[in-house]
This record gives structure tokens, sequence and C-alpha cells, in this order.
């Protein structure tokens, strides 16, 4: 197989949630890193004589790990996931993801996601600056597409 | 030209689905061309309306207007097409979807 023209990097990974008031923000300049994990419930079983198992695929999962940067602005990244956290009722929101840019024909990722955890570390003598991790899991069917406008 | 979605398409407000058959203009011309070139969509073949299911006795009436082939009548105007058959724009809009569902592929279901 020749190589291959459309493999991309991360750098213009475009990286979008909704606010309490469900307006979609462009969090990208205040994120570094989303890992989309996507997983089948897979089941194994094993019968006498064969000593090979047979597996069966049953449902999806998906989680986004994320890495934020501690800023102190209203409404960017850290503003946003922190009021989602501490809400007595949080609810699911719409994130985005799209690879490797927000240009037509880049991948699309979207759904309904809840806030799993946020990691906030504080460390003394160190210089760079805060990173905050955590992830989403997903509530629903995960939309795969390409970007058309 | 009609083309077919070989993905799901996210235009805005407009969401094509995988295998859907669309009339070209619901792109522009540039998101169109960049679509193609990364094998998002296709320039889809169009059969003689008489071809599909239900459609033989309409596609009658319609071949004297020069309206022959599915994107024919796609590209028709409306109105043009609500004054020959003396139909509502309603009416219209319905045949033209339902022409381009003919020629939808089948999604998979999973197994």
């Amino acid at each position: 197989m020749t190589d291959s023209t459309t493999i991309v990097n991360a750098c213009d990974v475009s990286f979008w949630v909704d606010n309490a008031s469900g307006t979609p923000v462009d969090i990208s300049g205040t994120a570094n890193s989303v890992t989309i994990t996507i997983e089948q419930n897979v089941g194994d079983s094993r019968v006498f004589g064969s000593r090979w198992p047979r597996r069966k695929m049953c449902g999806h999962d998906c989680t986004i790990d994320y890495t934020i940067l501690y800023s102190t602005a209203e409404d960017e990244a850290l503003d946003i996931f922190r009021d989602w956290s501490i809400l007595d009722d949080p609810g699911a929101r719409t994130v985005k993801i799209y690879i490797p840019d927000k240009n037509v024909g880049s991948d699309f990722y979207s759904g309904e996601f809840v806030l799993d955890s946020m990691e906030i570390p504080a460390t003394a003598g160190e210089g760079k600056p805060i990173e905050v991790t955590g992830s989403l899991m997903i509530d629903g069917a995960l939309a795969l597409s390409k970007v058309a406008t | 030209m009609l083309y077919r979605a070989l993905a799901n398409l996210d235009a805005g407000k407009t969401q094509i689905k995988e295998g859907d058959v669309f009339p070209g203009n619901v792109l522009g011309d540039k998101a169109r061309a960049k679509l193609e070139q990364v094998g998002a969509i296709k320039p889809c073949s169009s059969p003689p309306l008489a071809a599909l299911p239900g459609w033989k006795t309409r596609a009658e009436k319609f071949e004297p207007a020069g309206v022959i082939t599915v994107e024919n009548l796609i590209d028709m105007p409306d109105g043009s097409i609500a004054e020959l058959f003396e139909v509502s724009l309603d009416r219209v809009t319905l045949w033209k979807r339902d022409a381009l569902d003919w020629l939808k592929a089948p999604r998979s279901t999973g197994g």
C-alpha cells in the first residue's frame, strides 16, 4: 500500500463544550489534550475440546479523558468544567471534538456527556501552568460525521 | 448533480446521513469539492424516474417536460412542477423527497 496522504496531527483540534446555558463554547484555547476511548462490551466463552474462546459483542461505551489548563477567566474551560462539577444536578452536556480542525472535511465527534471527574493539582515550586485532568462519560450514542460547512 | 453521502455530514442546520442522496447545491462549491476530495461524498448516477417503484405513470407525464431522470426532477423548479401537474408545492416536495429516498443506501443495523 502506498503511503497515506491524509495522516493528521492534533495541533488544531477544536474542542467545544456546552456551558450552563446550553451554549456551545470553544474551549480549545485552554485545552491541550483529549483522548476519545470507544469500547465494546465483549463477552467470551469456552467449550470442552476447544482451546480458543468465542466472543460476542453487545453494547458500546465512550469516555473522553481531557486535559485543560487552569485559567481564571469566565467561560474558559476551567470555569465551565468547575461550575459543571459542583452543580447539584449536573446533567449531560453536548461535547464536540473536531479532528484535525474545524474545516470542511474534518472528522466531527459529538455526543451528550456527563462529567465523571476533575482533578486540580497544585504543586509548590512547579513553574508549569496547572494542568487539570478528568474524564467525561457518554450518555447516549456517539455521533461521527464529517464537517460539511 | 446528485451526490451520495459516504459519511454522516454535519452542515450546520442540515444533517445528511451516510447513504443519503442529496442535490449538490445543498453544500457550497468549496465544501463540495473538499468533501469529494476526502471521499465523504461521491457523484451519484441518476436512474430514470420510470424505474422507481410506483413512479411509472407519473414518469410518463413528466417525460414531455424533459424530466426523465431523478436528477432532472430535482433540478426542475418546484413551482414549474406544481403548475404542470396542478398540484400543491407540498406535494412537489413530497415527490422529490420520495424520489431521493428510493436512491438511499440501506443502513446497516449491525450484527
